[in-house]
């Protein structure tokens, strides 16, 4: 039997048996039988079983290139090296359905295990929904979107068609998993809610359930959204934010809901109150992931993410309408059994300002929606005329005068920052200030007092804090660029422009954020120290231990604290700089000088690319040569007469002749523009004249103009030699050599030294003759700044070259650089771009990401005392 | 038939195995055969 038929006879039995499970567990759930809701359990863990053995069967297929499967045909081929070839698995949206079911499967199969020692009703509706939510994605697979059809007439190619160049990239190997996976375990919380209200448990213990597979979620969200940004930072080129793709809009709103989520839960099961948000967001969340998928599977939006020819619209507006009917329904049909035990009290509660956080980050969810779909939707004239008619009215209340809408309206990234600036910041603020104040705290306590003293302190550290920033900033700006220091500032100031204000607010408040977290930490180390004689770490690892969620927590507020710098910075003014180089020209950035080198090809047999890199050097502007690189230049050069500092980053080499200088010339260009891509063969020393030809002919298959850079680059150093000295003739057409002649020995020796490499002259990273000195020739030496390489790929199975940018981190600001061949003879295309704030954004999401992993763990469970058997009425704490 | 054949035929079965052992055991739930099993309440 083929690997296909046995993915599709494992296929097919996984829906007969979800189909069976969720039958199973509704009887069993509805009738109260305890043995069917046993039976629903060990069922879903076989169904976990099943999606293991079905994503086994095609991952078989993948690694061992199984063409005859049309999915592996269309997404892979034999040059993908075993990393990508796994990446295939998810690569297409039917491998990305297969990877569906595996998950939600799993993660059924461990709910099922950990509640194989409860066979009550309210486990029966948590399988049932679990199993009806994993029945779609098994409809999808048998009916819509088989990873295991195979080619009817054939046994399909010989080779597949290989996987998007832009997906092979580490980072996108490892993107679709957690960011897949986030929206799969949100089905989970979503479960716990409706089994909650099916099975009628009032004690709201649910919460508790799903607290960890929201959290889990929320982890694995965040980290699929950073590596998702990260990769579109290494790979895209950063369209800065809202500006990449719409899906990348339409993944943040579960994770809007989800953020909220997983703070309301936390009031509930301490307090007993915001029951009906809690099974709201649960839904909400639950069905943004679909939509969310919808939105990438259905092309309803342009974006990069869409997979041609989708057959699932139809599944999923049917899909989406099943869960918005249910759920609602349900919610409404418990309404009055979902009433919180109490209300809140204060306006200045940890409650009330969670409540204030979750409308905020609800009302975010409308504008990214609204903003995401708008374009779309206004393609139809109703929605446009209804549009434009609701900005008729508003300009007619606001007394401005009204464009009325032509065509299909763009909203871009300056609408989002607008609209969803503020409520950012807000948050930020809300992030800032909640943790210090306690859950059902009665006015005038003494907690509050505390509270409002923290406050204030961390007000003071943040503004404090964020004077400093912008002294250091504008010290750094004012001695990179020589403006004055007062000048700077401002000019730094501005540059946080979100517009202007936004981002003031936003570094302020996540100073707050970090001052509020650290002071409280700060605080609660000193008091466990004056009664036990820890060290503070120690102390710090015990109160992370005994309270993870209190001081796990704070850590990740911390982490969204940076990351919010990060995005401060980074949608404020990037400075951007586009220039035209030929070699050795150079431009600034930022009071960098970015020097071009020149270009070099390589070929990559795994992967099967040529890439054209382009060599820069970057340094502080007018920065001194340091002695040592002198030294390393005076001892590859042992013919100069002298070697001193010429204008940075060049070095003179002086010789003792003009011929000594313009022979030293010939060899070194040749060496560094010439030998690493073309070969000496059959130099005849009488005739003084050698053929050469390409390392590798596969550059050339994908990059035929590689060649012609190269008899470019022989042209240049026929002409560093001087008049007619060195000739260079192109070979007919499908000829790829070249001929060089030189019209005497000296110059032909010249010539061919540039292929006998020595360790030493390898410092030398580019030379040309000096304009005004005939004997002496500028170099650029190893060691005078960094040299950075973006490169552009051409593949062998794509029309499309990719460019990979280089970049080059810093504490404050990243250099970015990304270079495409330009027109003219050896010149590039440079984008520089100078990103501030960049590794404040990754390592915020890491400390986030690393925090919220550590409080999934099982750590030493603290139940609250309070709230969650207390009875309806006695919520105070 | 390759290492990689042998290897992944050697996953397979054995997540089949699994599979088909809950699902034996899910019919002795459901028959209510468990009772003794250890699982379950």
């Amino acid at each position: 039997m083929s690997s296909s038929a046995l993915g599709q006879i494992l296929v097919f039995a996984s829906l007969v048996l979800t189909a069976f499970v969720a039958a199973v567990a509704i009887v069993g759930a509805s009738g109260r039988k305890a043995p069917l809701v046993r039976a629903a359990g060990f069922g879903m863990r076989a169904l976990a079983w099943l999606g293991v053995a079905t994503s086994l069967v095609l991952l078989h297929a993948i690694v061992t290139h199984d063409f005859s499967n049309q999915y592996v045909a269309h997404y892979s081929d034999t040059t993908l090296p075993l990393m990508y070839l796994i990446t295939t698995f998810w690569g297409g949206e039917k491998g990305a359905l297969a990877f569906w079911v595996l998950s939600l499967s799993a993660l059924g199969g461990a709910l099922a295990w950990t509640h194989r020692k409860d066979d009550s009703p309210y486990t029966g509706w948590l399988l049932a929904t679990t199993a009806l939510a994993l029945l779609f994605f098994d409809i999808l697979m048998v009916f819509a979107s088989s990873p295991f059809e195979t080619f009817l007439a054939s046994g399909g190619p010989a080779d597949g068609t290989g996987l998007n160049p832009l997906l092979q990239n580490p980072l996108m190997a490892v993107h679709p998993p957690p960011q897949l996976l986030g929206f799969i375990a949100y089905t989970i919380p979503f479960a716990y809610a409706m089994a909650a209200m099916a099975s009628g448990r009032k004690d709201g213990s649910w919460v508790l359930d799903a607290r960890r597979w929201s959290l889990f979620a929320w982890v694995m969200l965040t980290a699929g959204l950073v590596v998702g940004e990260l990769w579109s930072y290494l790979e895209l080129g950063w369209g800065g934010y809202w500006g990449w793709d719409p899906v990348e809009n339409a993944a943040l709103l579960p994770w809007l809901t989800g953020t909220a989520m997983l703070h309301t839960f936390s009031v509930e099961f301490r307090t007993g109150l915001l029951r009906r948000w809690n099974v709201f967001l649960a839904f909400l969340t639950f069905f943004l992931t679909i939509f969310a998928t919808f939105l990438t599977r259905s092309q309803l939006i342009q974006s990069l993410h869409s997979f041609s020819g989708s057959a699932l619209t139809p599944f999923f507006l049917w899909y989406q309408l099943v869960i918005i009917v249910a759920a609602l329904g349900l919610i409404a049909w418990r309404w009055n059994f979902l009433k919180p035990a109490g209300r809140i009290e204060s306006y200045l509660s940890r409650e009330a300002l969670v409540v204030t956080a979750t409308l905020l980050l609800l009302m975010a969810v409308f504008v990214v929606m609204w903003g995401t779909l708008l374009p779309k939707f206004s393609e139809s004239p109703a929605v446009l005329s209804v549009v434009d008619s609701a900005l008729a009215a508003l300009a007619g209340i606001t007394g401005q005068t009204h464009v009325p809408l032509t065509g299909a309206v763009n909203v871009g990234p300056e609408w989002f920052n607008k609209a969803v600036g503020p409520l950012g910041i807000a948050v930020l603020f809300l992030t800032a200030i909640g943790p210090v104040f306690v859950l059902r705290q009665a006015p005038g306590d003494v907690a509050r007092r505390t509270a409002w003293r923290t406050l204030a302190v961390g007000a003071g550290l943040a503004v404090v804090l964020s004077v400093v920033l912008i002294l250091v900033r504008g010290a750094g700006l004012s001695t990179a660029s020589g403006m004055p220091f007062g000048a700077a500032c401002s000019l730094y100031v501005k540059s946080l422009s979100w517009p202007g204000v936004y981002g003031i607010l936003a570094v302020t408040f996540a100073m707050q954020v970090l001052g509020v977290a650290s002071l409280d930490w700060v605080r609660s180390v000193r008091a466990r120290r004056s009664a036990k004689s820890e060290s503070p770490w120690a102390a710090a690892g015990v109160l992370f231990r005994e309270n993870p969620r209190r001081y796990g927590g704070h850590l990740v507020h911390i982490g969204v604290a940076l990351t919010f710098l990060g995005y401060a910075g980074a949608a404020g003014k990037l400075v951007k700089k586009d220039a035209v180089l030929a070699p050795l020209e150079a431009t600034t950035l930022g009071g960098r000088e970015v020097r071009f080198l020149g270009t070099k090809d390589r070929w990559e047999p795994i992967g099967g690319f040529a890439a054209l890199e382009a060599h820069f050097v970057v340094l502080p502007k007018g920065r001194p040569i340091a002695p040592g690189v002198l030294d390393a230049v005076r001892a590859a050069v042992p013919g100069a007469t002298a070697v001193e500092a010429g204008e940075t980053p060049f070095v003179k080499v002086r010789f003792a002749t003009e011929a000594a200088a313009r022979a030293w010339l010939v060899t070194v260009t040749a060496r560094t523009t010439l030998a690493p891509s073309l070969a000496l063969m059959s130099p005849d020393r009488t005739r003084r004249e050698v053929r050469l030809v390409p390392r590798r002919l596969e550059v050339l298959r994908v990059l035929p103009a590689s060649f012609q850079r190269l008899a470019q680059a022989a042209n240049l150093v026929a002409d560093s030699a001087g008049g007619e000295r060195i000739t260079v003739r192109t070979g007919a057409r499908n000829d790829p050599t070249m001929t060089v002649a030189a019209l005497d020995a000296e110059a032909f020796d010249a010539f061919l030294a540039g292929w006998q490499a020595t360790a030493n002259d390898s410092v030398i990273l580019a030379a040309r003759a000096a304009a005004k000195d005939p004997t002496v020739v500028e170099v650029v030496p190893e060691g005078v700044g960094d040299v950075m390489t973006p490169e552009v790929r051409y593949y062998l199975k794509s029309e499309n070259p990719t460019t990979e940018v280089e970049i080059q981190p810093g504490l404050l600001t990243d250099m970015y650089l990304a270079a495409t061949p330009a027109q003219g003879a050896g010149e590039v295309n440079l984008t520089a771009m100078d990103h501030p704030m960049m590794t404040s954004l990754w390592l915020g999401a890491v400390i986030a990401l690393l925090a919220g992993g550590a409080l999934i763990a099982p750590v030493r469970r603290r139940r609250d005392p309070v709230a969650v058997a207390r009875p309806e009425g006695e919520g105070a704490a | 038939m390759s290492a990689t054949d042998v290897i992944f035929a050697v996953l397979v079965a054995g997540a089949v195995t699994l599979a088909l052992r809950s699902a034996l055991r899910m019919l002795g739930a459901a028959w209510g055969l468990d009772r003794d099993k250890g699982e379950g309440r």
